[in-house]
């Protein structure tokens, strides 16, 4: 049973850190087991955004989760990025720190969006090479999450979960599971999720995360906006045998409820934690169709959308 | 070269190019830009990005042009609420349409997305055959001061403050001998903001805050101190005299050297200001307008 996650500690439930429950969580302190906050949100705080980060920091632990690393972007690293990234990390001590495998921009400029790459040998040799510099400069091991994708490339030779895996081995990272993207990306792809899952190296999985997600019939959009479907579960399920359980977050980023249903949300993956059979009718399915959500609500937009409104007199 | 052998980095530059072309997919995949990186056509799109049972592969790939621009518009619309109110939905709609294509963003945080959108309204003047009937000739001055003056605010909410840390008060500044007022050179708190604008957009900001439906105002001089304490932001309207006191303060004037600067403006009455001006220190100290009092032995460069 795998068991090592680069000698990270299994935090429990965590839910993801937003602006809309800071002031519920200063004031009520809830029993959450940790907190992921998004990077960029607070690299460059010094206002009330990173006083609540401090206050949190203090009484949870903590990970720091990235948007902007574009590691697999051809454009050089950005190392003002990088050293913002870990004085913030220096300061608030997260347990680790993770971003995703895409890239947001080139030639200076950065979509906001986690774009695909192709999955080639040159694409993987250039990653690997892209996450060893940014682990050196961190003193720390990367932990890497899979995006949910929109389109796969022609030329694309390699599985994305042997890219996973071999990325993971050859440049000593760690690996972040989203459940979620993994079922995303199946529908939008046509793969089996199941393998996906089977085929990673479970030893180096980190975390895991959870979402919701829309269905726009012909597709998946990652959208973090509602609960996580039955499919999913049943994925996390997979996900908690195969590694032998994983610290575990929910992300819900639009269309944000109270934090309790948010805790609430997460607090679900209890019921997931057994290795039972998985009934053929609930086995989770590469279609959109299959989907059990509210189908197609008005053109969700992926992730991340991760901008802080000011809090004004 | 074909598409099967193009490099990571003509892929995503190309990609890019399609991603944030403002005409969609087909036009973006046909641009000249996207064929200086990667010369397909249309019709062989999928020998780039393969089609799925579902999806053909120009309907795939309009997912990230579709998230790319609504995305970013939803940031601005979000930090621009005033902004977009006074314009309205559909013109604000173009406008930051405009604004991502002209100054598309190049910092890894989308706090800095709308930085730029003040000084496009300005180079662009809002474009003035857009202008909705009836708006006043000084109806673009008003939106561009609006939308500088949220983004002074965004600025300020997030800047380093004076939260946990000393401030001057008015009994230490009470504490410098008489004869050494004239060398005073105080240091403004990091977080104080001054601007002038032709009309009270703090105002118009206000009621649509309150929850009312302001019409534009009509053009008034109007002069802001944007500050934050306990994390919230304020605002403070100010008269022009004490106004520009403390502008020549956070220009890194003396105290002597900005009262000299103000009284040379002919609408001082110099008696009047004498007493005013300890009026004004007690309210900007109470304030936490600024952190230290420094002695200065020397006169402040021109």
């Amino acid at each position: 049973m795998a068991v090592p996650r680069l000698g990270h500690p299994h935090l429990g439930l965590g839910v993801g850190l937003r602006t809309v429950h800071f002031a519920h969580i200063v004031e009520h302190q809830p029993a959450v087991d940790w907190f992921e906050v998004i990077s960029e949100n607070f690299m460059d705080s010094a206002g009330r955004p990173r006083y609540v980060l401090d206050q949190i920091a203090e009484r949870y632990p903590t990970v720091m989760h990235g948007v902007s690393l574009s590691i697999g972007s051809t454009d050089p690293l950005n190392f003002d990025y990088l050293r913002k990234l870990k004085r913030l990390a220096d300061e608030i001590k997260p347990r680790w720190i993770s971003d995703h495998l895409c890239w947001t921009g080139v030639l200076g400029l950065n979509a906001h969006d986690l774009l695909p790459i192709p999955l080639t040998e040159e694409t993987l040799r250039h990653v690997v090479e892209r996450i060893r510099t940014v682990q050196d400069f961190l003193g720390r091991p990367l932990v890497l999450e899979n995006p949910s994708t929109y389109v796969t490339f022609a030329q694309s030779t390699i599985s994305e979960w042997e890219f996973m895996g071999r990325m993971a081995e050859e440049a000593d990272c760690g690996l972040l599971l989203d459940v979620n993207n993994v079922y995303v990306s199946s529908v939008n792809h046509d793969f089996d999720p199941r393998p996906y899952i089977e085929n990673l190296p479970h030893a180096r999985i980190v975390q895991c995360h959870l979402a919701g997600h829309s269905n726009c019939r012909t597709h998946l959009i990652d959208t973090h906006d509602d609960h996580v479907i039955d499919p999913v579960w049943e994925l996390y399920r997979l996900a908690h045998r195969l590694t032998g359980g994983v610290s575990t977050l929910l992300e819900w980023d639009a269309r944000i409820p109270e934090f309790p249903v948010v805790h609430a949300e997460v607090l679900k993956a209890r019921q997931y934690m057994h290795d039972l059979p998985v009934p053929a009718a609930s086995a989770p399915r590469p279609a959109a169709i299959a989907d059990n959500v509210t189908v197609a609500r008005a053109a969700g937009v992926s992730n991340p959308i991760a901008y802080i409104v000011p809090e004004v007199s | 070269m074909s598409a099967k052998a193009a490099s990571l980095e003509q892929i995503q530059r190309w990609m890019q190019s399609v991603i944030m072309h403002p005409g969609g997919v087909a036009e973006g995949v046909d641009s000249p830009e996207a064929r200086r990186h990667l010369d397909v056509a249309l019709a062989d799109l999928p020998s780039v990005i393969a089609p799925s049972r579902a999806m053909e592969s120009s309907a795939r790939l309009e997912i990230y042009v579709d998230a790319y621009y609504e995305r970013l518009l939803e940031c601005l619309r979000e930090e621009f609420t005033a902004t977009r109110t006074a314009v309205g939905d559909e013109l604000f709609q173009a406008l930051a349409f405009g604004y991502l294509q002209h100054y598309p963003s190049r910092t890894y945080t989308l706090n800095a997305l709308g930085a730029n959108f003040p000084i496009f309204l300005a180079e662009t003047r809002l474009h003035a055959h857009e202008l909705p009937s009836g708006a006043g000739t000084t109806w673009p001055d008003f939106v561009i001061e609006l939308a500088t003056f949220e983004r002074l605010m965004r600025d300020v909410f997030d800047s380093p403050g004076i939260e946990g840390r000393a401030v001057l008060d008015l009994a230490a500044l009470a504490a410098v001998p008489a004869r050494s007022w004239g060398r005073l050179r105080l240091v403004p708190a990091p977080c104080l903001r001054l601007c002038r604008f032709q009309h009270p957009v703090h105002e118009f900001w206000a009621a649509l805050k309150d929850g009312l439906q302001p019409s534009p105002p009509a053009p008034r001089a109007t002069c802001l101190a944007i500050h934050r304490r306990d994390y919230i932001v304020e605002r403070h309207a100010m008269e022009p005299l004490p106004f520009a006191l403390l502008e020549h303060q956070l220009a890194g004037k003396t105290l002597s050297e900005a009262i000299a600067l103000v009284a040379e403006s002919p609408q001082v009455d110099w008696p009047a200001l004498e007493s005013e001006i300890q009026t004004w220190f007690a309210y900007w100290t109470s304030q936490g307008f600024f952190i230290e009092a420094q002695l200065s032995d020397h006169t402040s460069p021109e």
